[in-house]
């Protein structure tokens, strides 16, 4: 696997454009931040109802 | 910056070669080490789940909290110290060419001090004379032999890290102007924090508890000392974290077939936690007397900000496999997720280890946030919390990188089956993990303690609810451990296979070609006289005035209590 | 160093939440109170007999607000057991006679710390009767799982 891996890669690489799409990547990392604000904001609620 | 991942052209001066095998045999040895302690550590847990599940009774030789000192020693510092060092060794080996014999030599010296150390705490961990816990907070007090052996334990540790250091400055004397191989420029900054952090525990384990131990002194300031363990404590999961990091951001590019995003963010990622994870242990003190609001507050704000450099990595790395899926012919917004290499260990379980950071991170910033710690501070969310970081990302991370530097420096070849294997391990180690610090984390939402063994205070309904819960109740913690323990033995056996019984041959080490911005390295980010500098005068800045209080305005001392832990 | 656009936006959106939070944290701290505990009053935990613990229990202040001061110590609190009407508001001012402990309510946001020589506070209002369990949650030696008290808060 590791060796074949690395075979297909070298046949696979193409050139691709300089400014490759980050899209998938900006979507993942706000999905990241979406989830520490939703669990954040739990537990703030949490914190509040037990005062 | 470019942003392309051929591997045409390569300006990488890192020849192709296995390391030395004089190296490769340090760092075997060090990963040895880990992993028989890991396969004591875990048996450990093993039986604390069950025994707080009220599943078992433990019998009267074996304590609950002598079990779980041992559990804590030899996982939390035993099993990551050893092999950090074992991946250190080879890899500076890797990168920045073979160890001198006089450095080796130094190295295996560290080796032995460590160990001697590890040895000492451990026999009196084994002979109930040290159930302190691997926070050993005074008041309560082990045998000064303890003391003794975690002094060793972490001044061995220094002197390996020196000689990791005194390697990487070699390299950088020998190649003027350049920027520094980024394996050595992190490790560097790992080590650096280390022996910094090691400062507070040396402090307080020679300055305070040895002489109360051995009976020079009657009394030890509690706050003092438990604000120097903290001053350690918390660069202490850096230092697990950030090799873990290391392997996201070097290994991990060339496991996929790509190449890493950017060299100079990751250097900067690394100065940042240089400079941050240290002046921040009183957002583990949040709770307690003595420490005025606003300092625990600024401390906060610090802690805050050593969350940046993570957020640099989750986009670091994602866009590592992204670039790499768009090479390999992957189109679409996440179609190119299926050009990474999902049935490659090496790859899957770092992986597995990334996506459980998310909730473990998002868990990270709750404990820290001041006021806040009062839902959950002590209770078993915290330690859900730690066994998602380092119980899983880290542990994860390092059992993919095992795959490959286990048969590396022993001359041997990862097969298919121990692939497979490997890829069951992680699955078993995720599940069981779902289990175990899900329960944990609600559990503790509910004020379920923390370190406490099996009770139900007097079958008080609260208590008594935490064993009832259809999936927050200690029986779903121990149902996890068990998956856990599994999980654990398989992978003792895919160490023992790798070690000694898998066929010969020859392993790569996957390293990251220099990414395309190396020669654009900021050459501020190699000033490590800077760097140093700034972390230092942050750290002053935090604690010089809450320490100088805690010393001054210091209330009569508490004697020794070691009658409590027998 | 070059920054991608997408990695500009997600720093901005990342620090901005931190920043956030800490908005959040510090206003609730600083203007509306909710501190962490963070008592400064220090006590000899050797010779509590000669201080404000030499009878720990329960003092009313006025007509719902007590104060209850606690020795917390191996394993168990002194008293074992305090009562208050419902709507009472505790204060309580717990140290400690011997090792670290924690006085902790489940459930509610009382839990803090208690150290030797140092005195922590909290305040709660009871608006629900019943029996509320207070357990130690800091290890403090082989019986610390015995460690608790009871508030009966009465109808």
């Amino acid at each position: 696997m590791a060796q074949t891996g690395m075979k297909t890669q070298q046949n696979q690489v193409q050139k691709v454009k300089e400014d490759s799409s980050l899209k998938g990547t900006l979507i993942f990392v706000m999905f990241i931040g979406s989830f520490i604000l939703v669990s954040w904001f739990a537990i703030f609620y949490l914190f509040l109802i037990r005062a | 910056m470019k942003q392309s991942n051929l591997a045409l052209q390569d300006y990488t001066e890192i020849p192709e070669v296995q390391i030395s095998p004089k190296d490769g045999k340090l760092a075997f040895v060090h990963i040895s080490v880990a992993f028989f302690a890991f396969l004591l550590g875990i048996l450990g847990g093993l039986l604390q789940g069950l025994a707080r599940g009220g599943m078992i009774q433990l019998p009267s030789w074996l304590g609950y909290y002598q079990i779980l000192t041992a559990h804590g020693v030899l996982l939390a510092l035993v099993f990551t110290t050893y092999i950090i060092f074992g991946f250190f060794f080879a890899g500076m080996s890797k990168t920045h060419g073979a160890f001198s014999d006089g450095l080796r030599k130094l190295a295996w010296i560290s080796f032995f001090i460590t160990t001697i150390g590890t040895v000492m705490a451990a026999t009196m961990i084994l002979a109930n004379e040290a159930s302190v816990l691997y926070t050993f907070y005074a008041p309560l007090q082990a045998h000064f032999i303890y003391y003794i052996g975690l002094t060793l334990f972490i001044v061995g540790t220094w002197v390996a890290g020196a000689t990791i250091m005194a390697h990487y400055f070699k390299w950088r004397k020998l190649n003027p102007g350049q920027p520094s191989p980024l394996f050595g420029f992190m490790a560097t900054a790992t080590i650096i924090l280390w022996i910094v952090a090691g400062l507070g525990v040396a402090a307080t384990v020679l300055g305070q508890m040895l002489p109360w131990a051995l009976g020079y002194t009657d009394e030890i300031n509690v706050l003092l000392s438990r604000t120097l363990f903290w001053y350690f404590g918390h660069p202490l999961v850096y230092f697990w974290i950030m090799p873990a990091y290391m392997v996201w951001y070097l290994v991990i590019p060339k496991v996929i077939g790509g190449r890493l995003f950017s060299g100079s963010l990751a250097r900067l990622a690394f100065v940042l936690f240089l400079l941050f994870s240290i002046p921040v242990g009183f957002h583990h003190q949040l709770m307690e007397a003595g420490i005025t609001e606003f300092w625990k507050y600024v401390q906060t704000i610090l802690t805050f900000v050593v969350v940046v450099p993570s957020l640099l990595t989750a986009f670091s790395i994602f866009a590592t496999f992204e670039q790499t899926g768009r090479e390999k012919g992957g189109k679409g917004l996440f179609s190119w997720l299926k050009k990474l290499p999902w049935g490659d260990v090496r790859f899957f379980a770092p992986f597995m280890g990334m996506l459980i950071f998310i909730p473990a991170g998002a868990g990270g910033l709750i404990n820290a946030s001041f006021q806040l710690n009062a839902v959950i501070h002590n209770t078993l969310w915290v330690v859900g919390h730690f066994h998602l970081t380092v119980g899983t990302t880290v542990v994860l991370t390092f059992f993919g990188m095992a795959f490959w530097l286990i048969p590396l420096v022993t001359g041997r070849k990862l097969t298919k089956f121990m692939n497979r294997s490997g890829i069951v391990t992680t699955w078993l180690w995720t599940i069981g993990m779902f289990f175990m610090s899900g329960a944990m984390h609600i559990l503790g939402l509910f004020g379920a303690p923390r370190r406490t063994a099996y009770t139900t205070y007097q079958d008080h309904p609260q208590a008594l609810s935490w064993f009832e819960g259809i999936f927050a109740s200690h029986v779903t913690v121990a149902l996890g451990g068990v998956i856990l323990t599994a999980a654990g033995l398989l992978m003792f056996y895919n160490f023992v296979y790798l070690a000694w019984f898998a066929p010969k041959g020859e392993t790569e080490f996957p390293i990251t070609p220099d990414p395309d911005d190396t020669p654009h390295t900021p050459a501020i980010l190699e000033n490590w006289k800077l760097w140093i500098g700034i972390a230092v005068v942050l750290i002053l800045f935090a604690y010089t005035i809450p320490i100088y209080d805690m010393i001054v305005n210091a209330p009569p001392g508490s004697p020794t209590f070691n009658n409590l832990i027998r | 160093m070059h920054l991608h656009k997408y990695e500009k936006i997600w720093l901005i959106f990342g620090i901005g939440s931190l920043v956030l939070f800490l908005a959040v944290l510090g206003v609730a701290a600083f203007a509306f109170g909710q501190q962490p505990p963070s008592h400064m009053a220090k006590v000899d935990a050797q010779n509590l007999e000669e201080s404000v613990f030499s009878e720990p229990g329960l003092d009313q202040i006025n007509e719902d607000t007590y104060r209850a001061r606690i020795v917390a110590m191996a394993f168990g609190y002194d008293p074992g057991t305090i009562e208050v009407p419902v709507g009472s508001t505790v204060i309580f001012e717990v140290t400690s006679s011997d090792v670290v402990h924690s006085f902790t309510i489940p459930g509610t946001n009382v839990n803090m710390m208690i150290t030797p020589g140092h005195v922590n506070m909290a305040e709660y209002t009871f608006d629900e009767p019943g029996e509320y369990l207070v357990l130690c949650n800091e290890y403090c030696g082989t019986g610390h799982h015995y460690m608790q008290m009871k508030i009966e808060v009465t109808p």
